[in-house]
């Protein structure tokens, strides 16, 4: 049933990985945005910011396309002294896939357990899929997952993707 | 041989037809092919591997050695299949294999004559003399004549998928003991995934006549799956086959998804490769019977007394013709008396019951003497009669020869429990006197028999065993089964098989023709006595001299056997002779399942440029360079020649203007306090002196001293700069930095981040390249005065970022333009619109080769890994005055040696010769041989500016011959070429052009 998972290119979310400075520390970080930092694999976010730990002291930083023109200045003021931003709003697509079959797809590819008792909208995680570098988290629900993938690995990701979900039905 | 008129677990109304051997037949579902095939009295399937003997089906199962067959046609032929796992479809084709012309007729069985000279080892004491007819004579031949089945030799149509399972309980084998364990463990809570291989759950119960809670045991089997698939924290896996165990609690397993079908549905792969992760598993894999060593035991007609049952009980087909076949049975245990009870039942006649003990089995002993069935007691068959079975030739317990006519002997030679998987680890199955039989070794924690895989043979045992290890396995997470009653278990008048007498019969003496050990690699009990004798007496060393337990099969029905025979012959119990450890995978894997979507085009992911669809639009050929697939060239209509291509792309960039993306470039932007002093530690110059907005070239060196990297380092501010490395290195050069950063100089407040992705690049190079920014309105001033040569600049272009660095690798005036790269098209779209007038012409990898070969740029061929700072004739960059990594190792006396390698250029002395990478040099008039050798070329193009073949090469004291002659020797390729030494910068030596 093309119903069980479908995929979706999420236009234009901003994405910057903040990299923070020696003896700064994930509450910091965190203080200064407002938002938990957080420190293991997972996300946390409010209505204008989300955070995804993608290493020890390092996040990814994701706004919507409708944050205003300055948020990577904002941003790097904000934790000016704390941290480096670094713009990757060119560098990584992500996908959403989305239905009660996303879950199995990812799977599919990803060695890590997904199953809903231990990957939940709280987590994250840092891994290969099919040869490819992802990073995944939930911001759409439970049946919601956002891959992001190097922009130069769209296309192989969407294939794989695709071939996947055509074994759905 | 017939299908019986009722009973067996085949749908009847759904009739199936199938071809063997180009002969039409029909079956059911719910049949195998080697049920079919018996149910329609096809008694021969195969000739042996090397003496081309008639062959048949030997058991019902996995662990089957004789009816291999190649399955299907054209591409999708596979051979070696064994027929008694082909889960039979409507036009199914199968045809034997290992035959020349025919299955009867096969006169490659002509190798039997020559039996004495291919016993064990042959290969070794023959084929030697003489020898200049091994490669042309011998090898070919004895490539002919191995192996069983062919390859269709046509790529594979079928696709192939991978998944990942994580569970608290794997549960390996879906018959009575596992299915008692997963319905426990499923009810307690445990995730839990059950792996059967067969395409139905109930292992034997299939198979046996068993009651449970007074019903067909069939019907425990429906109920339990019933609510094994009902539990969602259950995952129940058919045609799943588990073949390895790995460390960290991984297991392997394939699932055969449409292998059971015609042809895969759209979209479904054919099989799909699975990674279990389980907190817990259970082997619940049962047991296999074993054949006994006897003359003639090979021969169609000859079964295991267990697949008879499972031929009669499952699929109600008899391996006989039931109204005129004449049945006997030959045990060395109970287990084979339940056998002659089912063929009783059947309504075939047994002949005789041969058992080689002189008790045992009473109750069963009397129900078939009161059915007329006669009984030999202590009796043995030495040999069995005929091609194809005719009679079977008895030896009783007072030694008298008795002939019996027969059409099928059943033979039941005790249990081996199914362990392999429980070796791959690397614990030694250990025997077991009271089984006589090996089972699992101690102390495989994660990893536990149950059932007839631990050496308990009854049914009752078997639902106790999953029911009390699931118990123990949930009790571990604080969970408790709620298990309901234990199904209660008819007392069998299915004889459970026991432990045997000790030191059972496994080998008959006195017998007159071949008694086979191993039955798919031919190996006989004089092949084994033979290695004893030539000593080879370990049983590693017996298995590979006599290739016994080497076939598919990897001996599962010849281990056991072969080992008794090597212990009896070596004068040592069975448990001090040990016996081999199985490796995964325990049964064959496709290697196509292995690869799965990784293949073809597909083997390494696509990576493309951000200008990737500007350049397919644009005419583009593409090559794969690394990870990347970028442009190689360009081609114009009427163009017929690659060369002509690359030619004129390199001279439109030489005196106009060319486009190029380079976003390959490893980018890493590294910022703070202390990045000047992590830089000045990770280059070999300097990089805090360097102003902003000024770029300057980088060396990287190995901590061993030779040269890793090289790139462009531009200061973008006091405390941020921007790196760049070569496309092949971007990941290492990274790595590099972060060792640094986070484990050689934790103390330093500098952070790094990869760029590679972030940043679209275009290198617009050629005299007209200021021209064209100038007409894009960039809103920068990019004139010589604003922006001279290795200077770079940063603004806003069309709402986004815009960097501009003026750096050149062509050698003519240039400039890399970056935006973001999600704009990379927007850019270069504007680039070339910009450039319309000049004549901007876009070019590939193949000219930016050309350019920098002409340049003399060192690039990976010079930067191999092997090179240092001075045989690249950049030793002045080596700062002597801060450290840097590399800097003690470098200075060693063989790094600085005076008669190394070092980079010149060669210009061949008639322009056309053509020298190519990779030859090497030797000074004129002296023999090309190795002690003479000086150096090698490492690049080479066509020089379309110079009219001329051109190189780079390594030659010692390079740098000291210009303008001498050297000979260029390429044995492998061509012809000598007579070459000059020159510098390896063949255009604008002053660099003029760079600058202005």
């Amino acid at each position: 049933m093309a119903d069980c998972v479908k995929i979706t290119a999420l236009t234009g979310p901003r994405l910057a990985t903040i990299i923070a400075r020696k003896g700064v520390d994930a509450l910091h970080i965190g203080a200064a945005l407002g938002l938990e930092a957080p420190s293991r694999p997972g996300r946390a976010a409010n209505d204008r910011l989300a955070l995804v730990a993608t290493a020890p002291s390092a996040w990814l930083a994701i706004a919507d396309a409708d944050t205003g023109e300055h948020w990577l200045e904002d941003l790097t003021q904000s934790l000016s002294d704390l941290a480096a931003v670094f713009d990757q709003s060119g560098a990584y697509c992500v996908f959403r896939l989305e239905g009660p079959a996303a879950r199995q797809t990812l799977q599919r590819g990803i060695a890590i357990d997904l199953d809903f008792a231990v990957f939940g909208p709280g987590d994250a995680l840092v891994s290969s899929l099919a040869h490819l570098d992802v990073i995944v988290w939930q911001a759409g629900g439970e049946e919601s997952f956002d891959v992001a993938v190097f922009r130069s690995y769209a296309d192989a990701f969407l294939a794989w993707a695709q071939r996947v979900m055509a074994t759905f039905g | 041989m017939s299908r019986l008129p009722q009973g067996g677990l085949i749908d009847r109304s759904q009739p199936l037809s199938f071809t063997f051997d180009g002969r039409k037949l029909g079956g059911f579902a719910g049949d195998t092919l080697a049920s079919a095939l018996i149910a329609n009295g096809v008694e021969l399937v195969g000739r042996s591997f090397k003496y081309h003997r008639p062959r048949g089906i030997m058991t019902a199962g996995p662990e089957e050695p004789n009816a291999l067959v190649t399955l299907g046609q054209g591409a999708r032929a596979e051979p070696n299949t064994r027929a008694t796992t082909v889960e039979l479809f409507d036009g199914l084709s199968a045809t034997s294999q290992n035959r020349w012309p025919s299955l009867k007729l096969d006169l490659l069985a002509a190798n039997q004559l020559v039996a004495p000279l291919l016993v064990a080892g042959f290969y070794y004491k023959t084929f030697m003399w003489p020898e200049r007819f091994w490669e042309r004579v011998y090898e070919p031949l004895i490539r002919r004549a191995a192996g069983l089945g062919a390859l269709s030799g046509e790529p594979d149509p079928d696709a192939y998928d991978r998944d990942h399972g994580f569970c608290d309980l794997l549960v390996i084998g879906g018959g009575p003991a596992g299915l008692s364990a997963a319905l426990t463990a499923g009810r307690a809570g445990l995730r839990v995934i059950l792996a059967e291989e067969d395409g139905r759950l109930g292992g034997r119960l299939l198979s046996e006549r068993q009651i449970i809670d007074d019903r067909p045991a069939q019907d425990w089997v429906d109920a339990v799956s019933v609510e094994l698939a009902s539990l969602a924290n259950v995952r129940v896996l058919v045609r799943t086959s588990v073949f390895g165990v790995y460390d960290g609690r991984t297991y392997g397993a394939v699932e055969k998804v449409s292998d059971h079908l015609p042809s895969s549905p759209p979209g479904q792969p054919r099989q799909r490769l699975w990674k279990i992760v389980a907190g817990r598993a259970l082997l619940a894999t049962g047991a296999a019977e074993q054949p006994i060593v006897f003359g003639g035991n090979d021969r169609p007609g000859v079964m295991l007394a267990s697949a008879v049952s499972t031929y009669l009980n499952r699929f109600a087909a008899a391996p006989l013709d039931v109204r005129a076949g004449r049945a006997v049975v030959f045990t060395t245990g109970d287990s084979g008396w339940s056998a002659a009870e089912d063929l009783v039942e059947a309504g075939v006649h047994v002949a005789a019951v041969i058992d080689s003990r002189p008790e045992g089995a009473a109750l069963s002993h009397d129900r078939l003497a009161k059915a007329g069935v006669r009984i030999l007691r202590g009796a043995v068959v030495a040999d069995a009669l005929g091609s194809q079975l005719k009679a079977v030739r008895v030896r009783d317990s007072q030694g008298r020869e008795i002939r019996i006519a027969a059409d099928l002997l059943a033979v039941a030679g005790g249990w081996a429990p199914s362990i392999g998987l429980g070796a791959h680890l690397g614990r030694k199955p250990v025997w077991s006197e009271d089984l006589q039989a090996f089972v699992m070794g101690q102390g495989v924690q994660d990893l536990t028999p149950i059932g007839a895989a631990a050496g308990r043979y009854s049914l009752g045992d078997a639902l106790l065993d999953g029911r009390r290890e699931a118990e123990r396995i949930a009790g571990e997470r604080g969970l408790t089964a709620a298990s309901g009653p234990t199904p209660k278990v008819m007392a069998p008048k299915v004889m459970a098989p026991t432990p045997l007498a000790a030191s059972p019969v496994r080998q008959v003496s006195g017998h007159r023709s071949k008694a086979f050990v191993d039955f798919q690699n031919d190996v006989t009990d004089t092949d084994v006595a033979l290695a004893v004798q030539e000593g080879f007496t370990s049983v590693e060393h017996v298995k590979r001299y006599t290739t016994l337990g080497m076939a598919t099969d990897q001996g599962k029905t010849s281990n056991l056997n072969g080992h008794a025979l090597l212990a009896a012959a070596t004068g040592r119990s069975i448990g001090e002779t040990g016996t081999i450890l199985s490796r995964p995978p325990h049964q064959p894997v496709s290697i196509g399942v292995l690869a799965g979507p990784h293949r073809d085009a597909h083997f390494r992911p696509t990576r493309r440029t951000p200008g990737h669809g500007w350049a397919q639009a644009n005419g583009a050929s593409f090559v794969d360079a690394g990870l990347w697939t970028r442009a190689q060239w360009f081609a114009r209509p009427g163009e017929k020649h690659w060369l002509d291509t690359v030619n004129r792309e390199v001279m439109a960039v030489r005196t106009g203007v060319g486009v190029c993306d380079v976003s390959t470039l490893g980018k890493i932007e590294v910022r703070g306090p202390d990045a000047a002093i992590l830089l000045d530690r990770l280059y070999a110059n300097t990089m805090s002196t360097l102003a902003v907005g000024r770029c300057r070239y980088g060396l990287m060196l190995r901590e061993d001293g030779f040269v890793m990297d090289d790139g462009a380092v531009t200061r973008l501010s006091e405390q941020q700069f921007f790196l760049t490395t070569t496309t092949a290195n971007a990941a290492r050069v990274m790595q590099h930095i972060e060792y640094a950063r986070q484990v050689l100089w934790p103390d330093l407040d500098v952070t790094a981040c990869s760029q590679t992705e972030q940043w679209a690049t275009f290198a617009v190079a050629g005299p007209h390249s200021r021209r064209v920014l100038d007409a894009m309105t960039l809103d920068l001033d990019v004139s010589d005065a604003a922006l001279p040569y290795m200077s770079a600049t940063q603004g806003r272009w069309r709402g986004g970022a815009l960097r501009l660095y003026r750096l050149s690798f062509s050698g003519e005036l240039a400039y890399e333009v970056a935006c973001p790269a999600d704009r990379g098209q927007i850019l270069v779209e504007a680039l070339f619109d910009a450039g319309r007038e000049l004549e901007i012409t876009p070019y590939g990898v193949e000219a930016l080769s050309v350019l920098r070969i002409e340049k003399g740029h060192a690039a990976g061929a010079e930067l191999n890994g092997r090179t240092t700072a001075h045989d690249l004739g950049l030793g002045r960059l080596l700062s002597k005055t801060k450290p840097f990594i590399g800097r003690e190792m470098a200075a060693r006396p063989a790094l600085t040696a005076p008669d190394r390698p070092r980079l010149v250029g060669l210009k061949p002395i008639r322009p056309a010769d053509r020298i190519r990478a990779g030859a090497h040099l030797v000074s004129p008039g002296v023999a090309p041989i190795a002690q003479n050798d000086e150096g090698h070329v490492t690049s080479a193009a066509w020089s379309p500016s110079l009219h001329s073949h051109v190189a780079l090469a390594l030659l010692k004291r390079g740098p000291d011959r210009h303008g001498e002659r050297i000979i260029v020797h390429d044995p492998v390729r061509g012809a000598d070429v007579e070459a000059k030494v020159t510098s390896p910068v063949f255009i604008d030596p002053e660099g003029s052009r760079l600058r202005g």
